[in-house]
């Protein structure tokens, strides 16, 4: 089930409505049928998956909390890697590692094909494979206690509100709030509903605006050049934002409404001033979970410099990957983990130069940095969003080239005329991005939803009716349906 | 917890009561016919507003709502052929299921449309004439609109909640209430230059042949064939002077691949050649719309098949036409 559908819409009042009627012991029932409902009505069989993974885990969990040494306890974090991974690599990774071979093969003529899967891939997989093994993870190293309750650890391995896109939950912060008893709040309902509204505005209204240009050009790269698709990467850096933000505003904002904290994801990350800032920014939740569980137990920085950067490496190559099975993801983190090296390797002469010029806490300095981040970043986007390796390499080839072109509007037009868009729309679309980042301004110092609480009733109610009006009619409701990272 | 339950599901319901009247507002007035039950505001209004605002939503929710067995398909260019005369001519009842500004995929959707929507009645199409031109064939000239609609007509709340509808309520209502007529008239003189100049460059200055447009014509022209479907294309005039932007651009060479191509479809009738019509400024509203008096003359050399002006195009003669 998608968010930005009207079976949504009705499935989570009636749901809210139920889970405050019953009684609080009874309430993760209520859960693990929405939750299974949720994730069924886009395939019926998948929830295997979830079931095998939520078996296998719980059984892990237990059989190690029974054991006090660590050396015991390894076999059974063991089995639930394996399991995890395993299912993550058999539906996701082996048709790749099989045409990778394959290619591998023909180049020494070695005539073997390795056959491949015509499988769908799970919708989440990567997101609930990862925040389960969390927890096997933090029960083997006895951060956090087993779960008994089966229900309620089924709960918490396939809780709806953000099963197929995260946040990625630990089991220390999300567990224990099965167990609370959660009243109906006015005010966390509201802020709940405030989050979601926010949501929805930037996947339907700007997100999905931006995709119709963004898939135009980049499904068919080579009918452009010049600033079609440099304004083509831009967008679609704000596309991916807005869209997996939105997404998380909204898992964020139902959760809250039943009375549920999950974990902030995104922090205005194009504000960022270097590459590590962005990445205390960005999908929070996954970064976070990649530094405790894969770049800590490499040694992190506390290793000798070549092995410190050679784990930040390996880190981001994999968290590459993790997005998709193709080397566009790959060089993608590849580059993420180059930048952060090169960002390490040239802080001291930097520092050094910054204290001669004096110019390091000027505002020109500050907007520089954000701008480098941010074209940095955006250079990054293209192989991530490239449908294959040649493409990312013309348009990084073509990018620069034809500009002066666009020496009018004319010109302009009939390039966007040809994706079936107005130049109205290009217009439209880059004030809605300064909407979104005047309200990420405005956040820095502090939630705007609380400002907005301070202004007089009249203030609130045409700030909530221009969102809901935008999301209502400024949406391309037909012509894009789907969250970007339901892929991953 | 009763009382923010209370306190919440009250706001919620003053703060939807705008939307609750919007709901019943499009219901009402319902300009492109949707739901077709209310019939508060006249035909002639929506023909001033709907029609004209977005005529490809309004003409395939027309014929959804009254299908007929006998189609005419294509652009703006095609809106001012008569269907009293066709019906006259052909004793058959014909609809005009035009888009402004179609571009030639979306013809091709419109034909589909016609067809599947025909199938619902259990009826079958019986004629179908699809207007075109060379401008439209150019991998540029691509828009995907017909799948909006669909989309729409499958789903309520997508129309309820639709920048169409609210800008032709917003028309309806000041022509009804305050008798504002929504036509807003053209200076002919400045219109032509604009077409030339602007419209034309448009159309020519970047040209790709289109990839796939000539396999799904094949595909219209074979399932008509299969199904005893009178197809016909007609080659709609552009007067010469937008018809010299393409010399400008030097397309003369791709204008006669178009034409060898469309002749391998079916019956072609081309009326963009140099001719009485064509050299004629009279003749048009713009460079790219012929009017009322020559639309119907065309359409009575087609339905009565004694061609004037208009010529039959077979694959050999193709270019001698063109070079005429």
């Amino acid at each position: 089930m998608l968010f930005n559908s009207l079976q949504y819409i009705v499935f989570f009042p009636i749901v809210v409505a139920i889970f405050f009627s019953l009684p609080q012991k009874k309430r993760w029932i209520l859960l693990l049928i929405a939750s299974y409902y949720f994730y069924m009505c886009w395939r019926v069989d998948y929830i295997l998956l979830i079931i095998i993974s939520t078996l296998v885990d719980y059984y892990a969990g237990i059989k190690m909390s029974k054991e006090k040494e660590r050396k015991k306890r390894k076999p059974w974090l063991l089995l639930s890697i394996i399991v995890n991974l395993g299912i993550l690599f058999g539906f996701k990774y082996f048709n790749f590692l099989g045409e990778n071979i394959n290619i591998l093969f023909d180049q020494f003529n070695i005539f073997y094909n390795v056959q491949f899967f015509d499988l769908l891939l799970p919708v989440g997989i990567s997101f609930y494979t990862f925040q389960t093994l969390s927890y096997t993870i933090d029960v083997y190293n006895g951060k956090t206690p087993a779960q008994k309750h089966l229900g309620i650890f089924a709960v918490y391995v396939s809780f709806f509100p953000q099963l197929v896109a995260g946040p990625i939950e630990r089991s220390k912060r999300l567990l224990p709030q099965f167990f609370k008893e959660h009243e109906f709040s006015y005010k966390r309902a509201r802020s709940g509903l405030q989050q979601m509204m926010w949501g929805f505005f930037k996947k339907v209204v700007i997100a999905d605006r931006l995709a119709i240009v963004v898939d135009g050009v980049y499904n068919n790269v080579e009918s452009y050049s010049g600033l079609v698709l440099i304004i083509a990467t831009i967008f679609f850096a704000f596309q991916i934002y807005c869209d997996f933000s939105g997404y998380s505003d909204i898992a964020i904002g139902s959760a809250r409404v039943m009375g549920f904290e999950l974990m902030d994801n995104f922090k205005r990350p194009y504000f960022s001033k270097s590459i590590a800032e962005f990445w205390r920014r960005w999908h929070i939740s996954l970064s976070t979970w990649f530094r405790d569980y894969l770049y800590i137990p490499l040694g992190g920085n506390r290793v000798v410099k070549w092995r410190w950067y050679y784990n930040l490496f390996v880190t981001f190559l994999i968290s590459g990957l993790w997005h998709g099975a193709a080397w566009t993801f790959i060089t993608w983190g590849a580059l993420h983990g180059t930048y952060l090296i090169i960002e390490i390797l040239l802080k001291k002469p930097k520092n050094y130069i910054l204290k001669k010029i004096k110019i390091e806490h000027t505002f020109f300095y500050k907007i520089w940095r954000v701008a480098i981040t941010f074209f940095l970043v955006v250079f990054a986007w293209i192989f991530f969003r490239a449908n294959s390796m040649s493409d990312a390499i013309y348009i990084i080839n073509h990018m620069f080239i034809d500009v002066s072109d666009y020496n009018n509007f004319t010109a302009m037009q009939i390039k966007f005329r040809g994706l079936g868009v107005g130049f109205k729309d290009i217009i439209l679309s880059i004030l809605l991005i300064l909407v979104m980042e005047t309200y990420n301004l405005y956040e820095r110092n502090g939630d705007v939803w609380e400002k907005l609480q301070n202004k007089p009733k009249w203030v609130r109610w045409c700030v909530y009716y221009f969102i809901i009006i935008s999301i209502l009619f400024l949406s391309p409701f037909t012509r894009v349906d789907n969250f970007i990272y339901f892929q991953f | 917890m009763k009382k923010d339950v209370h306190k919440i599901l009250k706001r919620i319901l003053l703060f939807s009561t705008p939307f609750m009247i919007w709901i019943f507002l499009v219901m009402t007035i319902d300009p492109f016919n949707y739901f077709n039950i209310s019939k508060l505001i006249e035909q002639k209004v929506k023909d001033r507003s709907s029609k004209k605002l977005n005529s490809l939503m309004y003409n395939c929710i027309s014929f959804k709502n009254n299908p007929v067995q006998n189609v005419i398909i294509g652009d703006s260019r095609i809106r001012k052929f008569p269907i009293t005369v066709i019906q006259n001519l052909s004793g058959e009842e014909y609809f005009s299921l035009y888009s402004n500004a179609a571009k030639l995929n979306e013809i091709i959707d419109l034909f589909w449309y016609a067809e599947k929507t025909c199938l619902n009645e259990e009826a079958k199409l019986k004629n179908v004439l699809i207007g075109l031109n060379f401008n439209l064939y150019n991998k540029y000239a691509y828009a995907d609109r017909v799948h909006d609609v669909k989309e729409i007509l499958n789903n309520p709340f997508l129309y309820i909640f639709n920048a169409s509808t609210l800008e032709t309520i917003y028309l309806s209502l000041k022509y009804t209430l305050f008798g504002i007529d929504p036509e807003i008239l053209k200076d002919k003189n400045f219109f032509w230059k604009h077409t030339v100049d602007k419209v034309a460059t448009d159309h020519y200055a970047r040209y790709v042949y289109p990839d796939g447009i000539l396999e799904r014509l094949k595909e219209i022209s074979y399932y008509c064939d299969e199904n005893s479907i009178n197809l016909k294309i007609i080659i709609v005039p552009h007067h010469q002077d937008f018809h010299d932007k393409l010399i400008e651009y030097g397309l003369e060479e791709e204008e006669i691949r178009f034409k060898r191509e469309i002749s391998e479809i079916g019956r072609v009738i081309d009326f963009d050649y140099p001719n009485e019509i064509t050299r004629n400024p009279n003749a048009f509203g713009d460079p790219l719309h012929t009017t009322e008096s020559i639309s119907t003359q065309m359409i009575k050399e087609i339905f009565s098949d004694s061609l004037i002006i208009g010529r039959d195009l077979h694959k050999d003669s193709f270019k001698i036409r063109s070079i005429d």
